[in-house]
């Protein structure tokens, strides 16, 4: 049984992980032992489902010799590079929520940790289990949509996320906007599907003291060539399209176990997908899962970790895999220019343009301060 | 972007902050339930602008305690938003722009609305904030709802329009509103009162939807049209989730529930109306009571009185805003390619 330590104990945690580690800790896989946070009352509420762990402030507080075997790190994301080299460092393995650091050379340095420390490092991707993407890889490698490829994905939506903090909206705890959030899990896909990606361009709305609220990244793969667009403020016309001289595909972001398919000049198809994964603690020829949401990944994921733990399989996506995700958002941010807003007034555009955090000279910006 | 402005964020939830990241503006987290602590808050700023949202109970007190906040913390002006076509109703050609629904539009939330806006008009006379009560029509521009809703239906080919669109669409583009929230909060003399605000182009919705089909690259022949609409059980079902008791349910359900719930939902809706032909994107239109209300309406809204108080409000021409409305339609991908579209 993994002695664990959830260290950050916001509202991700809540909604996304508390069930499947209370699952695990009913197979007796886990136990969580410690919640760590800054603020107790926090930790405190996630008491309700783990009665008896004990509450700590911080994490080398909460930790004691051979205690803790698997450390979860949900805090802001500066504070997972820190984190996670302590916890490496006291034989722990580590998850930790994405992005697994705010800078590349981080990410890196954690990986070499782990590797050195012989433990397992893990990045919450709950998207790496979605069927769909599974699925569409299949049809990519078999050749079914020629080459070379297009894609366009897009992902747009007002922010909800129910934080406690500013924290998310500022370069120096959260490394970036709404290109570090929502685009570490859309290039991890791109990547899952075409290969290693190069940055060609990108642009952003970010004014200096702010962090960009709508993004786009141009990229290229051995074989794709392509578009991500981002934005925390509106809707897009929300998707993943994938072209090639054979076929072409697109998958919606709200139905993970699906896709639709269509030849040159024939109707679009649904196709219903059923990749699936382990589901239990087999080491072979045990029960497998299809997951239909968000959350059935996201059980799927830790079962894969604590395999991964026992060395029956490899983390969905490891230290090394995030950290190149994070090399090509670095990428975009160094070459980040403003972003393009014909709809605005000629005035109104000239602002953004003058104001843009890589634009030099001009007013000073408000800081994000209460 | 005015110098001689700043503009200060008040939030309940830091989440608030996720529109506006990329300004890096100073903000300060408030409490609409403590009057104490808003006027502490509010202290020391020239106008007040209530954007707040949210909980049906909470638009009254909420209202309540912003008006009294402001006044304890001596804010000169108040501006608040109202609705004069989404919770109100155009039900005659002059309508008076104090005129409050006089019913709550199938609608708890717009009941809310129409409480809270009667209770500032008895406050127009009294000492205390001056207060602008603004009564836009449908506010549409980049990220409205107004557009990105039927653009996503002419995209799945499901829009519709009732009566061959011929009801009038009572338009207020965003810019308009942002200026008169502007003018009010910086005139040198204030202004009270209600004031209905749109766009002085008259349109129908069938103008309309034929412009933004034309900016995505459909056309009107892509909509369907409807002779008028069937109040049907199916509607009744999801009228529920208006009521307050299902809402309060709704919040205490998890996250993870309420996703597998609608995908069962879903699940169910195709096996009783299947695709027609393998097709997977719906291609029927559903219409509801509120769109056909909307598009029932048959006079515009009179705008004399705004127009008279704020004569210095004129952007934008409508012809200009819906072509820089295009540029931002295709930017967010609402666009349909050539030959596909998909209604049958």
């Amino acid at each position: 049984m993994l002695g664990t330590a959830i260290v950050g104990c916001g509202a991700i945690v809540a909604d996304l992980h508390v069930q499947p580690l209370r699952r695990l800790q009913h197979l007796s896989a886990v136990d969580v032992r410690v919640l760590v946070d800054r603020d107790p009352a926090r930790a405190l509420t996630l008491r309700r489902w783990f009665p008896d762990a004990r509450v700590a402030t911080s994490l080398t507080a909460g930790l004691e010799p051979g205690d803790i075997q698997l450390a979860f790190i949900a805090t802001p994301p500066s504070l997972h590079r820190s984190l996670a080299l302590d916890a490496l460092q006291a034989g722990s393995h580590v998850f930790c929520e994405k992005p697994l650091a705010t800078r590349a050379a981080d990410a890196q340095e954690l990986a070499r940790a782990a590797d050195a420390a012989g433990r397992v490092l893990a990045v919450a991707h709950p998207r790496r289990f979605f069927p769909n993407t599974a699925a569409v890889r299949s049809r990519i490698m078999a050749g079914d949509l020629g080459e070379p490829l297009q894609f366009v994905l897009r992902e747009g939506s007002p922010y909800e996320w129910p934080i406690a903090t500013d924290a998310a909206f500022r370069r120096e705890t959260a490394g970036g906007g709404v290109l570090l959030d929502k685009g570490v899990h859309c290039l991890d896909t791109l990547d899952s599907l075409f290969g290693v990606g190069q940055v060609l361009a990108c642009w952003d709305d970010s004014l200096r003291g702010g962090v960009e609220t709508n993004s786009k990244v141009e990229l290229a793969y051995s074989s794709a060539r392509g578009l991500v667009h981002l934005s925390w403020d509106q809707a897009l016309n929300n998707g993943l399209w994938i072209r090639g001289p054979l076929g072409e595909i697109r998958m919606d972001s709200h139905e993970i176990d699906r896709y639709h398919w269509r030849s040159p000049g024939t109707p679009w198809q649904q196709n219903d997908c059923h990749e699936s994964w382990p589901s239990d603690l087999t080491s072979t020829g045990g029960a497998r899962r299809t997951p239909h949401n968000y959350y059935d990944c996201g059980d799927l994921e830790w079962i894969n970790l604590v395999r991964s733990i026992h060395s029956l399989e490899s983390p969905a996506v490891d230290g090394i895999v995030a950290a190149r995700v994070l090399q090509e958002i670095e990428d975009a941010y160094r070459i980040a220019q403003p972003l393009d807003q014909p709809w605005l007034a000629p005035s109104e555009q000239a602002f953004w343009r003058d104001r843009h955090w890589h634009a030099t000279g001009g007013a000073p910006q408000n800081h994000l301060t209460h | 972007m005015r110098p001689d402005v700043t503009a200060i964020p008040m939030l309940r939830q830091p989440r608030g902050l996720g529109k506006l990241a990329r300004f890096g503006l100073a903000w300060r987290p408030i409490d609409t339930n403590s009057i104490h602590t808003l006027s502490e808050a509010l202290r020391g700023f020239d106008a007040v602008v209530n954007l707040t949202q949210g909980d049906n109970q909470r638009l009254l007190p909420d209202v309540q305690n912003l008006y009294e906040a402001c006044r304890r913390a001596e804010v000169g002006r108040l501006i608040h938003l109202g609705s004069a076509v989404v919770f109100g109703e155009v039900s005659e050609r002059n309508l008076p722009d104090d005129r409050l629904a006089s019913e709550c539009r199938w609608s708890a939330y717009a009941c809310a609305k129409a409480t809270a806006d009667a209770w500032l008009a008895g406050r127009l006379d009294t000492p205390g904030p001056a207060t602008s009560i603004f009564r836009p029509g449908l506010v549409w521009g980049p990220r409205s709802i107004w557009v990105t809703l039927p653009v996503g239906q002419m995209i799945d080919g499901n829009a519709f329009l009732f009566h061959e669109g011929s009801g009038i669409c009572n338009l207020c583009h965003v810019d308009r509103l942002a200026n008169a929230i502007l003018s009010a909060a910086t005139r040198p003399a204030a202004v009270t009162g209600f004031f209905h605000l749109g766009d002085p182009e008259i349109r129908t919705w069938r103008q309309y939807y034929s412009d933004l089909a034309r900016e995505i690259g459909s056309d009107i022949s892509s909509i369907h049209q409807l002779p008028d609409f069937e109040y049907t059980w199916k509607h009744r079902v999801l009228g529920w989730k208006d009521l307050e008791w299902v809402r309060q349910i709704k919040r205490r359900i998890r996250n993870q529930t309420k996703d597998q719930m609608k995908r069962v939902l879903r699940r169910m809706i195709e096996r009783m109306s299947p695709p027609s032909s393998g097709a997977s994107f719906p291609t029927s239109p559903r219409p509801d009571r509120l769109l056909w209300s909307l598009q029932s309406i048959k006079h515009s809204l009179p705008l004399q009185r705004f127009q008279a108080h704020f004569p210095e409000v004129t952007e934008p021409n409508y012809e200009t805003a819906m072509g820089r409305l295009g540029s931002w339609l295709r930017y967010s991908g609402f666009t349909v390619e050539p030959g596909e579209s998909r209604k049958r």
